[in-house]
């Protein structure tokens, strides 16, 4: 659930500290009440959804593509199966997509999901992990 | 047509009439060759025509109309139910725990930590948090008690227990958070910043409240 902590070099006996923390604690708090109430007030998620964009845009961080995958591009409404959004596989020039269509506004988003390929994130490989901090 | 070219020739002989009596006598020999010149490169046009792009279109962020339209901004009075949001407050309780350390002893006023702590709290998120109203400028908005759905500026929307959803100003109140066992009593007047850019501002550790 959490966003992933960005690695930071830490020089010697200096305790290490994620940078931007509190933020990161703050994003992440504010995706689990934004999956809380999707299903019973829609308008509250994606206020919290677009809380969460515009706090990670004042304090400059990056958040995790799984995350922000989940959030409708539009209306920044969470994207949950068959409560704000449908999702269906799609066939395509014989590769397969996943499409979401948010109910709220309408907009479609494609991911490619092809069985050939590796569609794995740059984040999710093993050489994209520097340092873990705790 | 025949009015036209009538009127062409006509303009024509007028214009070369116009040439013969004021150009010099060397230019006057060549004024018919040098009126039928042709110019290279005013006929011809590339063939190939460029090619438009298909603009392919941005998803754009809504509009604010358009965010009006779905009813992102207008909350009823009746709209949100007290135990939907209950589940909220349980989260906030955690995440307020995790943020503040509030297993450790709250910092005293004195101490070093004061300040670091002090941050923290103005950082952190209010959405969810139990709010009870102790002071106010307006006698009806004082002993309002609930949990805080909305953040804007300069209000708080919060549902209180009877499903009502209501809106406090909060410049004018001073507020009472419930921190599970603690309570922590904070001047609205100095939360009057959008719930985003707090989190990048920085606020003094000592602030004289108004008499």
């Amino acid at each position: 659930m959490a966003s992933k902590e960005p690695e930071k070099k830490a020089d010697g006996n200096r305790v290490k500290k994620v940078h931007g923390n509190d933020s990161f604690q703050r994003m992440n708090y504010l995706y689990q009440i934004s999956k809380h109430i999707a299903d019973k007030n829609p308008a509250l998620s994606a206020y919290y959804g677009n809380l969460i964009v515009s706090v990670a845009k004042k304090n400059v961080l990056k958040i995790h593509p799984d995350i922000k995958r989940q959030f409708c591009k539009k209306c920044r409404c969470i994207a949950i199966h068959k409560v704000t959004a449908t999702m269906k596989v799609k066939r395509k020039n014989k590769s397969k997509t996943i499409q979401w269509t948010c109910d709220i506004c309408g907009t479609k988003r494609n991911f490619p999901a092809n069985e050939k390929h590796d569609h794995r994130l740059w984040l999710e490989k093993p050489e994209a992990v520097l340092e873990v901090i705790n | 047509m025949s009015a036209e070219e009538t009127f062409n020739k006509e303009a024509a002989n007028a214009i070369v009439g116009f040439l013969k009596s004021n150009l010099s006598k060397s230019g006057q020999l060549t004024i018919e060759s040098e009126l039928k010149k042709d110019f290279v490169l005013a006929k011809k046009r590339s063939k190939t025509k460029k090619k438009k792009k298909p603009h392919k279109k941005r998803v754009r962020c809504l509009t604010r109309q358009e965010k009006k339209s779905i009813g992102f901004y207008t909350i009823p009075r009746n709209g949100v139910k007290y135990n939907d949001v209950l589940p909220l407050n349980k989260i906030w309780l955690k995440y307020i725990n995790d943020v503040l350390e509030l297993d450790k002893p709250i910092p005293d006023r004195t101490s070093k930590s004061w300040e670091t702590f002090t941050q923290t709290l103005f950082r952190a998120d209010f959405h969810g948090s139990m709010l009870n109203v102790v002071r106010s400028k307006c006698p009806s908005y004082v002993d309002k008690c609930g949990i805080c759905i909305m953040d804007t500026r300069n209000t708080f929307k919060i549902v209180s227990q009877d499903n009502v959803t209501t809106t406090i100003p909060k410049r004018e109140c001073v507020f009472e958070i419930f921190l599970g066992k603690q309570k922590i009593t904070i001047f609205g007047k100095n939360l009057c910043v959008r719930p985003a850019e707090r989190s990048t501002k920085k606020i003094k550790g000592h602030i004289h409240p108004d008499l």
